[in-house]
């Protein structure tokens, strides 16, 4: 009748990185796919959110590249944050440790995708460093992995 | 709608699938691949000569190749089936090596004019006759049923004694820039190990000879990643790995290749050893290590298995492995089954694979952590090696940088030199060199009086005996400059030399104590003696500047020569004061 539609977000912890960094995955089950990402921004994964939508953010390249669709036409698109340990590697300016948290995040979802059915694919592109032999950011990584195949699970 | 028939020129077929690029070696593989299909546990490769009384490295001397396996055989209807082109999947089975049904045929036809194939189930054996000629002049594809011949006879009683089993012979070999015996039987060796590592492990037999000859050897089944050998140690730790030794990188784990068909694949990778380093336990270590290992360039990277045969060999994926000789211990395995052929577009002759885009995504981020690992590990290898090798190592790296650099002609901001002086350099640069060579052959008359215990004449000293003096024990081609002896008048601890030749050259008193400090307490800091080397070679190369331009200013080179000897005398004094603190200074140690 008046063309409004509801959008409801629950933004939770996502956008208080004092003291913390994130890791975050955006899903779509309607287009089957995962991206991986990292950030120390001081307003979280959010504001790291908005970049990855913009015109030119890797996300929307990313989608819109491998699908052929316009990423506002992925109408499930969901992000799931993971803040990080507050501890001084995780959060610095350096960013080797949380690339190799991503990195192993990225990995574990590559190897156990199956597990979802058919056809998800991880989208994001990702590098390695050396600290992803450290058993803690392994550790942290299972747990991340693990939390995000139960959510995507429960979203199929 | 109707259909139009169009033509097929059968002989232009056949040709055109027989140049697609195999050699003999990979052309017997196609064919063996029908006997493991068969479920052979015997298979023997046969090469028959021309000339069986020319040698194996004579080209253009093969005229069959014949391929026997005792497997289940075929009969008559099947044989008509495996001869033709596209043969039905009918008979194939999950596993099965064969994928478009022409493998057989394209590889007898890249060698040669004839196709015989021979076979039984348990009864009398049948034989049929494919002739490209034949087909050729009658436009049509088609077979001839033939009388076995007494050589046939006598193969079949020779390699199928139980009466059941199948031969192929390629016939009528083509002889231009026909490959030799001996490449063909080399290519062989090397390759059908590898590509049926797996049946050979699991008790097939393949044997390789000439027909006629008494050379039939087993080939024996050869793991590219080692594994039986990494099983025995932990995992690699790329900072600690001495490169001694066969390491996971990664233990077999399965990953989905294209999720989109629900097809995995398994991975694993091993880091083989680093071959110079066994130089340093026995002569002869490291080219020892490379032929077992088969450490070369072109052995690293993926092997991919199909079903269990080896279908892409060492392939780096498209640069996903880089070439770079740091990956040479780099050995992966990926094993894919029939279930990812349309996924990976594998090629007639089996040889190589075409990735999806998904596929190689996922095969380049998982390597990300393999090839760095194992970039480490060579890297650090070479770095204990070299630090263990130590002796005469630094001595040529020292060498190596001295030659880099031109020496000074004179002090930065110093007059230039006038007409005359620069006229009579050449004659003073002669005058200096035969006096330091009349200093070096009195040191040589000296030491060769010591060692016969005998007064020496100047006749009796050559001018080999010279050249050891100057150059001490090493006779590497890139010392020519800073020569480590073993002692020096005086006992100083440095010695310049000019040769007109060789430039400014040192001799440094190995025996010095200072020098003992460096080179056998500091043995393993390759960096420090380098770095010493090179600083009493600019010295040196100083103090011969000086002569050279001050030939005549006696009082002057005395100076420089006292002021050697003192340094000398005051660094041995140094030493043996300081004894026990100096380095290498163990953390605990205070000063």
């Amino acid at each position: 009748m008046h063309g409004v539609s509801t959008c409801v977000t629950y933004l939770g912890c996502s956008f208080d990185g004092r003291d913390a960094a994130f890791l975050y995955v955006w899903f779509s089950v309607q287009e089957r796919f995962f991206y991986v990402g990292q950030s120390n921004n001081r307003l979280g994964s959010f504001a790291r959110a908005g970049q990855h939508v913009s015109s030119r953010g890797t996300l929307r390249a990313r989608v819109e590249g491998e699908f052929g669709i316009a990423l506002e036409d992925v109408s499930d698109l969901t992000l799931l944050s993971f803040r990080l340990p507050s501890l001084p590697d995780l959060t610095s300016v350096e960013s080797s440790y949380r690339e190799a948290i991503e990195f192993l995040v990225q990995k574990g979802i590559n190897e156990r995708r199956l597990e979802l059915g058919r056809g998800f694919q991880v989208v994001s592109i990702i590098r390695y460093t050396d600290a992803a032999g450290f058993t803690l950011l392994k550790q942290i990584s299972d747990y991340i992995v693990d939390e995000t195949l139960t959510k995507v699970s429960a979203a199929l | 709608m109707s259909a139009i028939p169009l033509n097929m020129n059968a002989g232009r077929l056949l040709f055109g699938l027989s140049r697609i690029g195999y050699t003999p070696a990979s052309a017997i593989c196609d064919i063996v691949d029908n006997c493991v299909s068969a479920s052979a546990e015997n298979v023997t490769i046969l090469i028959k000569k021309i000339n069986p009384k020319w040698t194996d490295v004579r080209k253009n001397n093969v005229s069959e190749y014949l391929i026997i396996d005792d497997g289940i055989g075929m009969a008559h209807d099947a044989m008509v089936g495996a001869l033709a082109l596209g043969a039905s999947d009918e008979h194939y089975y999950d596993g099965t090596l064969s994928k478009f049904g022409l493998g057989l045929k394209a590889a007898a036809f890249s060698q040669g004019e004839e196709l015989h194939l021979i076979s039984s189930t348990g009864g009398e054996f049948t034989k049929f006759v494919v002739s490209l000629p034949q087909i050729q002049a009658a436009n049509e594809y088609h077979a001839t049923r033939e009388p076995l011949t007494e050589e046939d006879a006598e193969l079949i009683a020779k390699y199928i004694p139980n009466g059941r089993g199948t031969i192929i012979r390629v016939a009528q070999v083509r002889m231009v820039n026909h490959p030799n015996v001996r490449e063909t039987r080399a290519e062989l060796m090397q390759k059908v190990g590898v590509i049926y590592f797996y049946y050979l492990s699991d008790g097939l037999k393949i044997r390789l000879g000439t027909l006629d000859g008494d050379d039939l050897t087993d080939i024996p089944p050869f793991d590219p990643l080692c594994q039986a050998e990494a099983d025995l140690e932990s995992n690699l730790n790329e900072h600690e790995w001495d490169g001694q030794s066969v390491r996971w990188i990664e233990r077999l784990k399965t990953l989905p290749l294209d999720a989109g068909e629900g097809i995995t694949a398994t991975v694993e990778v091993t880091q083989l050893p680093y071959p110079p380093i066994f130089e340093l336990n026995s002569l002869g270590g490291q080219s020892a290590t490379r032929e077992r290992y088969r450490i070369q360039a072109g052995n690293y990277g993926y092997y991919i298995y199909r079903n269990k045969r080896l279908i892409d060999w060492a392939t780096g994926l498209d640069g996903v492995i880089p070439q770079d000789q740091d990956f040479y211990s780099f050995r992966g395995r990926i094993n894919i089954d029939s279930g990812a052929d349309e996924s990976f577009n594998i090629d007639v002759k089996k040889a190589s694979l075409k990735l999806s885009a998904e596929a190689q995504k996922v095969l380049e981020e998982i390597s990300l952590e393999y090839k760095r690992k194992s970039k480490k590990a060579w890297e650090n290898a070479k770095q204990t090696y070299q630090d263990r090798r130590g002796d005469g190592q630094a001595e040529v790296l020292a060498n190596e940088i001295t030659a880099l650099v031109e020496p000074l002609d004179d002090l930065p901001g110093a007059p230039l030199p006038s007409d005359a002086e620069m006229d009579g350099q050449e004659e003073r640069d002669l005058k200096l060199e035969a006096e330091m060579r009349a200093r070096l052959r009195k040191s040589a008359r000296d030491q060769l009086a010591l060692e016969k215990g005998a007064e020496i004449t100047d006749q009796q000293v050559t001018d080999e005996d010279v050249e050891k003096t100057l150059k001490g024990d090493t006779d590497h081609p890139h010392v020519q400059q800073i020569f480590h002896v073993p002692f020096l008048e005086d006992n100083v601890l440095w010695e310049p030399y000019f040769d007109t030749d060789l430039g400014a050259c040192v001799r440094i008193n190995r025996g010095h104590r200072f020098l003992r400090l460096v080179e056998e307490d500091n043995e393993t800091n390759t960096d420090l003696r380098v770095l010493v080397d090179v600083l009493f070679h600019q010295i040196a190369a100083a103090e011969v500047l000086l002569r050279r331009k001050r030939f005549d200013e006696k009082d002057t080179i005395k100076g420089v020569e006292d002021f050697r000897r003192l340094v000398s005398e005051q660094l041995a004094h140094l030493c043996r004061e300081a004894e026990g603190k100096l380095p290498p200074i163990r953390r605990d140690q205070k000063l």
